[in-house]
């Protein structure tokens, strides 16, 4: 399970990352962050929606409600190009985070 | 039985509860909700279990409150800090949403302003146009600058005179010998104006001679012919456009031969544009000037010195000052006729005036058309103050509908200077609406005032460029003058105090209203009481016994000196009607003025000699004129003599000289007939009775009256003919002498006119003050009714509670329309005080200029006062009777 902290942090850049693939709605993006993280990010569902509406008060991300081959209505989100470099420099940030923990990491386990 | 809507409700309602929640994020949420449930239903759960698991998923109201909460403050942090902007667009929308809605829901009061502001501003914008074409005369000369008349200041037997005529040999003496002098050009009046062209005849309005530098000097441009040389040969003519269209239609005029009779034949040597109306001298055709030189008669005129006969135009070299070149008239003077002004005790003094004044401040007058420009200004301006002070009145009036409003604005934060800003704004934006309305008015009335006034006024572009920035001008002043009593009032309302319902400015905006209302009746009365002055002062002209008889004469002007000889022949002919009652001679007529010339009278010397006005006319002249006889006889053919020695003088005349017995009296003429200064005894066989030979704003002077068939002089020639018919079949009697006309001079036109028409004509021009005037003073009343009318309906709405109370008390209608009609009558009354003086002021200046001229009386007074007091009831009687005639039981329901 991944701590609390942690999953505030990420949960932004995982938005934008999957809206970078292409426009979603709520309860789908919902989905697919269950789906690839093996249920391992496990999200309270109420939660995304505050962070939506955060998102797009930020211009990162913005909204359209839609009725595209279904029969209910969906609000669709979209990633801004603001969005786009937010992404980019999350993503930095990330890899940097993650390469200074498995350089401190890996000789630790060379030595072992 | 579970009920999923029912469920999916109440957690709605219980998500609400928290206020955060805006329709849009509960909408997004329950759709979460139902795909969750659809999802819970499809792994095997039932209907309820499905629904906690999905409502579960999305987490409790209280959580998801919490972050919407903070989002919100977030949204409110990041706003910036409530600041008036200097200029808000937002606001300005708002200003002109308010407008359009007052002028929605107050269509009258919308329509007076709209209406008063276009009028105002369309008086103006033709004034403006009028006076501009009155500045502009004369401009279009491109030396115009440098351009001067010569004038004379002459005294004569005590008698003194300004004119702008000279004598024909100054020109050519100032051209060569001084330096400030580039070019002298000299106009000359040719009275014959009828020539005949192949079979045709045609009659012209205004022939001059000129010198032939004409076209150096001034600007005539040239169509046809070469301007250096069109008028450098005796008997050449160069035409206008319009002249040269209506001899020759489309054929080349040039080297065509005109035929002006007495074996004088002109040819054309060039065709010049049309003279604009903007021009002092205005011609149809120029004939060389050195034609003149040609006739042996009027040599001696031409050599005068002491003739005023031409005028002269000089053309000062660039950086001349023309004061200098004033100052060596006094030499030349001198030197050219100084022995022969001290022989005859007379002075004289030359002068330039500059030809851009000759228009407007011909040198001479006190009141040349400048006097008009100045009064038709004021009018202008008048009458757009009018039409400002209805909107400031209006508006006004309207505060204390909108002190809320104002109170409300300033509660939110708006300062002073921005509810001036809305203020004036509105006034703006009405201003504005009225724009079309008053250039489509302009549009509509310039045909009406180039009727008027004689011009050919236009609205357009191209050529005043001046036009559209001029009328934005005036928009945006009238915008500014009308809204800034309004703005400043309006802003200063404080809102504790109006938002209580109370406003302290009431009382002094009452007054203020009152004295504007009392200011445009000022102008009303005032206007009107000019009016009926001039009209007045036109009728007692009119009506003023001239010494003759107008009635019935028919004048065929300048006979050329071959139809003179058959001047029998022509008598004999009309005498066949007995509708002809009698057919003069005589070298002009009642209207047109005579020459001045120096007479000698008995038992004076030749240095006492006077002027008189001079005239030829033969026996026939006074019957037909209906001129008396005051003592002596008339001429005669029975008394041989009468042809060359005897003379008819008036009474004025009589009177100058002191004679109480006139008759058998001498009078000493120069012999036309003889060189040099050679006098002819006349003899005084008749006095006639004083009648006015030029117009009723002149005073007649002494005059000399002889009977000279064959007079060697054009100026007296005899050669106008007067035929006094019966008023019976007028028609008839002048068809009957146009077919004696053509059968004696076959192809000759017979042109005449009525002497009633030539002597009226000196009446244009205050024919022309009395329509100007009568006319605004009828959109100034009409523009100050339209306020009263507006004020009248607004104090109706005002006191229609008072008037309910009255009525229900025992209020009798006549007794409430007479309460609502008080007001106005004191305030016309009020009016009065400032009218009278003012108008009595004015016109005492302006009848001044007229020697006979009608007394300004107390009815004219009166008279105009009731005029308006009477439109001004009738304004208000409308709005009276209808709010007395109101029922009370609607008026005290009003809550």
């Amino acid at each position: 399970m991944v701590s609390k902290t942690l999953m505030a942090a990420s949960t932004r850049p995982i938005i934008l990352a999957i809206l970078s693939r292409g426009e979603d709605y709520g309860y789908s993006i919902i989905q697919k962050v269950k789906g690839i993280s093996g249920g391992s990010l496990a999200w309270t569902d109420g939660m995304l929606y505050p962070v939506l509406q955060r998102m797009e008060m930020d211009d990162l991300i913005t909204s359209k409600w839609k009725l595209s081959g279904e029969t209910r209505p969906r609000r669709y989100y979209a990633i801004t190009e603001k969005g786009h470099k937010e992404l980019a420099s999350e993503l930095a940030g990330w890899r940097n985070v993650w390469q200074a923990l498995t350089r401190l990491v890996e000789p630790l386990s060379a030595e072992n | 039985m579970f009920n999923l809507e029912k469920a999916i409700r109440e957690w709605k309602k219980d998500l609400r509860k928290y206020g955060v929640f805006e329709d849009g994020l509960i909408a997004d949420i329950e759709l979460h909700l139902r795909d969750e449930y659809d999802a819970q239903r499809k792994a095997g759960l039932d209907e309820e279990a499905a629904f906690r698991a999905a409502a579960a998923s999305i987490g409790t109201a209280e959580s998801l409150s919490v972050e919407y909460d903070k989002n919100r403050l977030l949204q409110l942090n990041r706003r910036s800090p409530l600041r008036p902007a200097r200029f808000m667009p937002a606001l300005v929308w708002n200003y002109a949403k308010i407008v359009l809605r007052k002028i929605k829901r107050q269509k009258a009061y919308s329509f007076i302003n709209i209406t008063g502001l276009a009028v105002g501003m369309a008086c103006c914008a033709l004034m403006v146009l009028y006076i501009h074409s009155e500045l502009s005369f004369d401009n279009f000369h491109e030396h115009a600058e440098r351009i001067y008349v010569l004038g004379a200041n002459s005294e004569r037997d005590g008698y003194e005179f300004t004119t702008t005529s000279s004598n024909a040999t100054a020109a050519e003496v100032l051209q060569n010998e001084y330096p400030e002098v580039a070019q002298a050009v000299r106009y000359g009046n040719r009275s014959s104006t009828t020539f005949r062209y192949g079979e045709k005849s045609f009659s012209l309005d205004d022939v001059l001679y000129a010198d032939d530098n004409v076209f150096e000097v001034f600007t005539w441009p040239m169509i046809s012919g070469d301007p250096d040389t069109a008028l450098s040969a005796p008997h050449t003519i160069v035409l206008t456009e319009d002249t040269a269209e209506k001899c020759f239609g489309q054929a080349n005029p040039l080297g065509k031969i005109l035929d002006f009779g007495d074996n004088e034949a002109f040819m054309v040597t060039g065709v010049v544009k049309n003279v604009p109306d903007n021009s002092s001298i205005e011609f149809d055709a120029l004939c060389s000037f050195k034609t003149l030189y040609t006739q042996e008669s009027i040599k001696r005129i031409l050599n005068s010195w002491l003739s005023h006969n031409y005028m002269t135009y000089l053309l000062l070299k660039q950086g001349a000052d023309p004061a200098d070149l004033e100052q060596k008239f006094p030499a030349l003077l001198e030197r050219f006729s100084g022995d022969d002004m001290r022989a005859r005790g007379a002075t004289e003094s030359y002068f330039l005036h500059p030809l851009r004044k000759l228009y407007l401040n011909p040198p001479g007058t006190s009141r040349g058309p400048i006097f008009y420009v100045y009064i038709f200004s004021v009018v202008a301006v008048l009458i757009l103050l009018i039409a400002c002070f209805n909107f400031m009145n209006l508006s006004t009036a309207r505060a204390a509908t909108r002190a809320h409003e104002v109170g409300m604005r300033k509660v939110l934060g708006a300062s002073r200077k921005s509810l001036i800003n809305q203020f004036f704004s509105e006034s703006l934006f009405f201003s504005f609406i009225s724009l079309p309305l008053a250039v489509a008015l302009v549009q509509l009335m310039l045909p009406l005032i180039n009727s008027l006034t004689g011009r050919t006024l236009r609205l357009r572009i191209d050529e005043l460029p001046w036009l559209v920035p001029g009328f934005i001008l005036l928009t945006f002043l009238v915008g500014l003058i009308a809204g800034s009593y309004p703005a400043l009032l309006l802003s200063r309302f404080r809102p504790a105090t109006v938002l209580r319902g109370k406003s302290r400015s009431d009382r002094s905006n009452i007054k203020l209203r009152r004295g504007l209302v009392v200011l445009q009746f000022v102008i009303s009365i005032t206007l009107v009481i000019c009016t009926v002055v001039i009209v007045r002062q036109l009728f007692f002209l009119q009506r003023k016994d001239a010494g003759f008889d107008k009635e019935n004469v028919v004048v065929i002007p300048a006979i050329s000196r071959k139809t003179q000889e058959s001047l029998g022949v022509i008598k004999d002919k009309f005498k066949k009607n007995p509708n002809v009652m009698s057919v003069a001679a005589s070298s002009t007529v009642p209207g047109w003025g005579a020459p001045n010339n120096i007479k000698i009278p008995e038992g004076r010397a030749e240095s006492e000699a006077v002027l008189m006005d001079e005239i030829n006319a033969d026996d026939e002249f006074a019957p037909a004129m209906g001129i008396e006889l005051a003592s002596g006889r008339n001429f005669s053919k029975e008394f041989g003599t009468d042809a060359s020695a005897s003379i008819l003088i008036n009474e004025t005349a009589a009177r100058q000289f002191g004679w109480e017995n006139p008759l058998g009296k001498t009078i000493r003429s120069l012999d036309p007939r003889k060189p040099g200064d050679q006098y002819k005894v006349m003899t005084v066989i008749g006095v006639v009775k004083d009648f006015h030979l030029r117009n009723l704003t002149q005073k007649i002077g002494p005059l000399f009256v002889s009977y000279d068939p064959d007079y060697p002089i054009p100026m007296n020639f005899l050669d106008v003919i007067s035929v006094k018919i019966k008023p019976a079949n007028r028609t008839e009697t002048l068809d009957f002498m146009k077919n004696q006309w053509q059968d004696i001079f076959p192809g000759q036109l017979f042109e005449y006119y009525f002497l009633d028409d030539i002597f009226g004509r000196q009446f244009r021009r205050i024919e022309q003050s009395r329509k100007i005037f009568s006319y605004f003073s009828i959109l100034a009343i009409f523009i100050a009714c339209l306020g009263l009318y507006g004020m009248a309906s607004f104090s109706a709405v005002q006191r229609i509670k008072e008037i309910g109370i009255r009525k229900v008390l025992g209020g009798t209608t006549p007794g409430i329309v007479a309460l609502l009609g008080r007001e106005l009558i004191t305030l016309i009354l009020m009016a009065n005080l400032a009218a009278w003086p003012l108008s009595f002021l004015a016109m005492k200046q302006w009848i001044q200029n007229f020697p006979y001229r009608t007394k300004i009386d107390i009815l004219s007074f009166i008279g105009s006062s009731l005029i308006v007091l009477a439109i001004g009831l009738l304004t208000v009687s409308y709005q009276a009777i209808r709010t007395a005639l109101a029922s009370p039981v609607k008026a005290l329901r009003h809550e």
